[in-house]
């Protein structure tokens, strides 16, 4: 037990490569992407949530009411049933669902 | 057994990796695995812990690979991951690691213990008692055919502080083991 290699077997042998270990880093990947993308997908969805509550105080502080803002909203309603509609359209209803749910 | 190849497929199955490709990453991981385990298992010394700690790194190595240069090795780099992996768990991980050690202990009579099983102790214990980046190291440079250079880029040191962690460390390890510097006890 002279070299450094001794030393080094004594401490831990080196293992031979094995298909195991390589599916376990590649299932280890796959569920760190899946994290990552439903942190992204959370964090968009309370975006677009904290977007639309700040949406209507910004708009009564700016002096909008819902009189006023009635012609905008009802484009705004419109535009967006036309948005589904064309969603639905393009993905069939279950990938309008995926899409509307971030999923 | 992966058939080796040379830095130009290398560099090729790499910008594949980055380009999100699990095949060529899975040849990379292939190519690299022992080197990996190799250095977790003599820096850690539990074999399942050394094995978790490889698999998260190179995982999370795949993630980072746009931070890799073009120069680097890729083991070194995964090694480093494995490193900073290791660093950080350590904390945690050290009062469950010396509760399972002194049950171990305690153990070790009954159970039936290879010819050489004193010496892998007494290693053990002398590498345990390294500061971190000393046990790294040694771990990388020990036996696990990494170039002074590599292990320095890996543990992010500086090469001549690499070379005496090394020198230093082997001789803590020879000291534990009983035997001076020509090899004799």
């Amino acid at each position: 037990m002279t070299n450094d290699r001794d030393l080094a077997a004594l401490l831990g042998e080196t293992p031979p490569p094995t298909a195991a270990f390589r599916l376990g880093v590649l299932a280890r990947a796959a569920a760190r992407t899946r994290r990552r993308e439903a942190r992204r997908r959370a964090a968009r969805r309370i975006a677009a949530f904290a977007a639309i509550g700040l949406a209507v105080p910004i708009a009564g502080a700016l002096g909008a009411t819902l009189a006023n803002t009635q012609p905008l909203l009802i484009v705004l309603a419109a535009l967006s049933a036309a948005a589904l509609a064309a969603l639905a359209a393009l993905a069939g209803p279950r990938g309008a669902v995926r899409l509307v749910l971030g999923r | 057994m992966p058939a080796p190849f040379d830095a130009a497929d290398e560099a090729r199955l790499l910008a594949l990796a980055r380009a999100g490709d699990g095949r060529a990453f899975g040849r990379l991981v292939d190519a690299h695995q022992s080197a990996v385990r190799a250095f977790a298992r003599r820096l850690i010394g539990d074999a399942a812990e050394a094995e978790d700690i490889a698999q998260e790194a190179f995982a999370r190595a795949w993630e980072q690979l746009s931070r890799l240069r073009s120069d680097a090795s890729l083991r070194a780099f995964v090694c480093g991951v494995a490193y900073n992996i290791w660093r950080s768990a350590r904390r945690s991980h050290m009062r469950r690691q010396l509760r399972e050690r002194a049950y171990a202990r305690e153990n070790a009579d009954a159970a039936e213990q290879p010819r050489d099983a004193p010496a892998r102790l007494a290693l053990r214990a002398a590498m345990d008692a390294l500061p971190p980046d000393q046990r790294a190291a040694l771990a990388l440079c020990l036996g696990a055919d990494f170039t002074h250079a590599e292990a320095a880029s890996a543990l992010n040191l500086p090469l001549g502080t690499v070379k005496s962690h090394v020198l230093r460390g082997r001789a803590k390890l020879r000291e534990a083991l009983g035997l001076t510097e020509e090899g004799e006890p």
